[in-house]
């Protein structure tokens, strides 16, 4: 085809758009070898690029010219759809280096032929970790798959295997071997050897003959001791997984001249992966003996066994490239888990200790209450059980033990698993702690969590300028009192666009929203048993019909009503503003919140919005959006707008100053939402424990007042504390925008119905 | 509306039903029963509340009626009504009022189900009066020692609506059910539907996993009664795999990607 034809075409799908002759003329000359067919196809193409962008469209043209003779033209339309995600998603640059190579990004993805990527497995892997161990655990990225205990780090993307299927396989067992790692117990193990996280697995392993070799060997150790606890737990893995492990030992190739250590270590792993030695030849590396040494593994920690099993390799020598199998076998960061081991096991040591001093000072507490009211008969059986544990502690007052085991029943639940805890990890539960803790209780109580304790709020005086409340000190376990003055400010009202965009970006999920709150408001409607209403009430007619029968006068409340009443609840909902929510967490929450008011309006419950940041405790500021009583109109709405980054985090003043406010209001049920990235931080030394301590006793007090809270924490990563400072099951870990605003809206619902 | 003509006789336990007890509360319960004070079961969904009333009614050897507390019962629901008979009123005792006269257990299953305006019916019952005034008859009856009223409910659900109010809750002795330790749920799946030990500590393995998510957003992790039901299916035949989608994961939740991860974790295991 001709230059001129084909520019004359292409003005006329572009029209009216003008753009530079000799550019088109330029794009198109790479057409011009091309059957009529395919450029046919191509062009079809165009009125769906040109609008997104020219210069895409002028890469799309002069790439595809290449890549039209690779791939039937009806695939034409899919390609250019990926072309435009990846433009969206990655700009030009992405979108050319995704035309680049058609086979590897376009067909290959297309019948199951490629690696996988971490951004397209992660919510599920992130999930399956959380189930594997137990606990929250995050994931992070690392070439080699490692982790430090508390975060399992993987690579990128893995293309080992030819097919996506496979590849995921691998990320999955990569996973779920590190988990392996850590249930096997080895990060603690290596605490026996002496200097702990700094560099004492290393130092241990320069004292055999050839460290490298050593720090190798221990590494395939470990990776048997972790496989065969994968075999025991997760059968169904390790037979899909197997063939593939195989595989990659198979592929391990000796370097240099140590042939005799290479097929050594392979007979090894494949005798412990697939219970056989693969080929007859490599039969002889696995003798009896070695045989034993690693049976031994599957009782005795892989540092006691080690020394045995590296002597067999020792008379060798040697070196190997174990290739793909470098993912499974992972890399041990002994030092980083020994720090987080550490500060684990000080943690449980401290929460222990506060916890079990609590538990002793309320049952001070009930005592004292049992001993006014003259043991007021059995009417709480528990208040008697707590005092006679504490009765039989006073008699003994060495056996603080005593009082642990008898009144074990009356312990918190929380305080129960922390002691398992303890007691799996340790193996016993240390006396220190438990003398640290009746130690604690002597101290005397602070208390303002026990119901109706509502004291604690209304002390706090309240000047013109600001209002000041006492912080929790966990060091001296008291309040410091009038410690923070907290200032009342509004959010200023700007004019934009966000609160249109965000409902049109979340058309889609709106219509449901609604639709579901609607099912909320339409829950209860009918109310039984009214004097009048729409239609007659069955139940009550026979009732009536009956209780005349019987010559009692019968009710005159016959009658289903349709109501529309309010439900009675009002909610809080408080919002970080500082500093630290910049960027995704802030939008995010901003977006939620005008989803929220959307579905509020639908339901008609009453509710609030505040913002908090701050800098010091001299300045803690709650920034108004909206009050209780305050319409959802554009004035609100130009305030969600203005929400925006501004300070610091001191979570606890303006916890207590809303709780004191929700106490104000005439409601039966109040709710507190807290939405915050879970980070509490102050310029000054408002940080690490003693923020979390001080925002747990904020919430505390606020549940003591019969306030239900609730705590949504949205980062990337959930840090450890977060059960510990918002409560079991009082909250919920968010890590991507995405699904923060639908979740706050199906929290609510849940929470609510 | 539903008339229900109990028989007391017929609510009798005469073959011990399988309870495998978490720590002390048959003991506990027991000492409720002597005291007679009432009874106040927490915990999750299919972890054995009702199972245990059975085993206690069994010990005891008195009546169990339990009554499934819903938004809708009414105050006539629990104590009785009159009924048209011909041409006669005719009083019908309702479950409570039938608990109270013959002496046995009323337990009112998931209370917090119920209103709290049909719920005060029972406040006389829990403290030492011991009485129920049945306004309709004119009559008040005195609670014979062997009855005893247990209710149970739910922590975890998670609507703040459905909450016991303090005046409520401190009138019982409260029993904390949770998920059992895995050795005891291994023995409960096995003793409940004769599933071989190693399908139970799988099942009960899946289960544990799934409960791990709770902070990532399941409601509420598998129950014993799922892994029970789950064992059941394997056991008529249903692949391990399909069982556990069908009898476990899938009563737990819509959500795509919690259904996912949790898909993954059952082919681990299977
Ligand atoms: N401790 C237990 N001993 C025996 N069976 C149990 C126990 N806990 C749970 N189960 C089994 O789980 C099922 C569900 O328990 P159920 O008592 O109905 O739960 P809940 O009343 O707490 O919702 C029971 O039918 C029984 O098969
Ligand atoms: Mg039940």
């Amino acid at each position: 085809m001709q230059l001129e034809i084909l520019k004359n075409r292409f003005l006329a799908i572009v029209s009216p758009s003008l753009p530079n002759e000799w550019e088109v003329e330029d794009v198109l000359a790479h057409l011009l070898g091309l059957s009529d067919g395919n450029v046919d196809s191509l062009f079809q193409q165009i009125a769906v690029i040109w609008p997104v962008s020219h210069s895409l469209c002028f890469a799309y043209l002069q790439e595809g010219a290449k890549c039209i003779v690779l791939m039937p033209g009806d695939l034409l339309g899919e390609w250019s759809r990926q072309i435009l995600g990846c433009y969206e998603a990655g700009g030009l640059l992405a979108a050319r280096n995704f035309m680049a190579d058609p086979e590897k990004h376009f067909l290959g993805p297309l019948d199951g032929r490629c690696g996988a990527r971490l951004t397209s497995l992660s919510e599920r892997l992130q999930l399956y970790l959380c189930g594997v161990f137990g606990r929250r655990i995050e994931l992070g990225v690392s070439k080699v798959p490692t982790t430090n205990i508390d975060r399992v780090f993987v690579p990128e993307n893995i293309d080992i295997f030819t097919t996506e299927a496979d590849n995921k396989l691998l990320y999955k067992l990569i996973v779920s071997l590190q988990w392996a790692h850590v249930e096997s117990r080895v990060f603690e193990d290596s605490l026996e050897l002496g200097h702990r996280g700094d560099g004492h697995v290393t130092r241990w392993l320069n004292t055999f003959s050839r460290p490298q070799e050593a720090k190798e060997l221990f590494g395939v150790l470990q990776f048997v001791k972790s496989f065969w606890l994968l075999v025991d737990v997760f059968p169904g893995l390790i037979r899909r997984a197997t063939p593939l492990c195989s595989d990659l030992i198979e592929a391990i190739s000796a370097q240099g001249g140590s042939v005799s250590y290479c097929n050594m270590l392979k007979s090894v792993l494949q005798y412990s992966v697939t219970g056989l030695s693969k080929s007859g030849s490599n039969r002889r590396y696995l003798d009896d003996l070695l045989k034993v040494v690693l049976e031994r593994l599957r009782s005795e920690n892989t540092f006691k066994v080690f020394p045995e099993f590296y002597a067999y390799f020792d008379a060798l020598g040697g070196t190997c490239n174990f290739g793909g199998l470098t993912l499974l076998l992972g890399r041990f960061d002994f030092d980083a888990a020994a720090v987080a081991i550490i500060s684990r096991r000080e943690d449980q040591k401290n929460a222990f200790i506060a916890l079990l001093s609590m538990a002793v000072q309320q049952n001070m507490l009930v005592k004292d209450v049992a001993n006014a009211e003259n043991k007021s008969q059995q009417s709480d059986s528990s208040a008697l059980v707590l005092t006679d544990a504490v009765a039989a502690e006073q008699e003994q007052p060495g056996h603080e033990e005593f009082l642990l085991q008898n009144s074990n029943a009356e312990l918190s639940s929380e305080l129960k698993a922390l002691i398992n805890s303890i007691q799996d990890d340790l193996g016993e539960l240390p006396q220190a702690y438990v003398q640290a803790a009746a130690g604690m209780a002597g101290k005397g109580v602070n208390d303002r969590e026990s119901h109706g304790a509502v004291a604690g709020f209304t002390q706090c005086s309240v000047s013109s300028v600001g209002h000041s409340y006492d912080e929790w000190d966990y060091r001296r376990g008291g309040y410091r009192s009038s410690w923070c003055t907290l200032y009342e400010k509004t959010v200023e009202a700007v004019t934009s666009t966000f609160v249109e965009d965000t409902l049109l970006k979340y058309q889609g999920q709106l219509h449901k929203i609604r639709r579901q709150f609607e099912m909320l408001r339409n829950q209860n409607r009918y109310a039984r048993r009214r004097r009048d209403g729409d239609e007659i009430d069955f139940d009550a007619l026979v009732d009536a019909l009956g209780d005349s029968k019987a010559g009692i006068v019968p009710s005159d409340r016959l009658f289903l009503r349709l109501l529309r009443d309010r439900r009675e609840i009002s909610t809080y909902f408080l919002v970080d503003m500082s500093y630290s929510t910049e960027g995704w967490v802030g939008t995010a929450l901003k977006e939620s919140l005008v989803l929220i008011a959307e579905a509020m309006a639908i339901v008609g419950d009453a509710y609030a919005i505040y913002g908090f940041s701050g800098m010091r405790r001299s300045k803690s500021e709650l920034f108004t959006v909206k009050k209780l009583d305050e319409v959802y109109g554009s004035v609100v709405k130009q305030r969600i707008a203005g929400i925006g980054p501004k300070e610091y985090t001191r979570m606890g003043p303006p916890i207590r100053h809303i709780a004191k406010k929700m106490l104000e209001c005439e409601s039966r049920v109040r709710l507190l939402i807290v939405l915050s990235d879970g980070k509490p931080e102050d310029y000054d030394d408002y940080k690490g424990k003693y923020a979390i301590e001080d925002t747990r006793k904020a919430l505390l007090e606020a549940r003591g007042a019969g306030i239900h809270v609730f705590c949504i924490t949205i980062d990337k990563m959930a840090h450890a504390y977060l059960g510990h400072m918002f409560g079991r099951g009082q909250f919920v870990f968010v890590d991507s925008v995405d699904t923060l605003p639908t979740k706050l809206v199906k929290l609510y619902r849940s929470l609510t119905c | 509306m539903t008339i229900q003509g109990f028989k007391i006789d017929e609510n009798k336990i005469d073959v011990e039903p399988f309870f495998l007890p978490r720590g002390n509360e048959i003991e506990i319960a027991l000492a409720a029963r002597a005291n007679q004070l009432p009874l106040l079961l927490k915990g999750p969904t299919g972890c054995g509340k009702s199972r245990f009333m059975q085993y206690l009614a069994w010990r005891l050897r008195l009546p169990l009626i339990t009554v499934s507390c819903h938004d809708d019962l009414s105050t006539g629901d629990l104590i009785g009504r009159f009924l048209v008979k011909g041409n006669e009123a005719v009083w019908q005792d309702g479950p409570l009022t039938l608990a109270v006269k013959a002496g046995g257990i009323c337990y009112l299953d998931e209370v917090v189900e119920a209103r709290k305006d049909t719920i005060v019916v029972i406040h006389p019952l829990t403290d030492d009066r011991r009485e129920l005034p049945v306004e309709k008859l004119g009559k008040i009856f005195r609670a014979p020692p062997e009855f005893m009223l247990v209710v149970s409910y739910n922590p975890g659900y998670q609507s703040i609506l459905k909450d016991l109010k303090p005046s409520t809750r401190q009138r019982f002795v409260s029993l904390t059910f949770d998920y059992p330790t895995e050795e005891r749920e291994v023995e409960i799946v096995t003793g409940e539907c004769g599933a071989d030990a190693h399908l139970s500590r799988r099942l009960v393995q899946l289960a544990v996993m799934t409960r791990s998510l709770k902070d990532s957003g399941l409601i509420e992790g598998a129950s014993t009664r799922l892994i029970i039901q789950t064992a059941r299916l394997i056991k008529s035949g249903v692949a391990e795999v399909d069982a556990c989608r069908a009898g476990m994961t899938q009563s737990l939740t819509d959500d795509l990607d919690l259904l996912a991860a949790m898909d993954e974790m059952i082919v681990s295991l299977f």
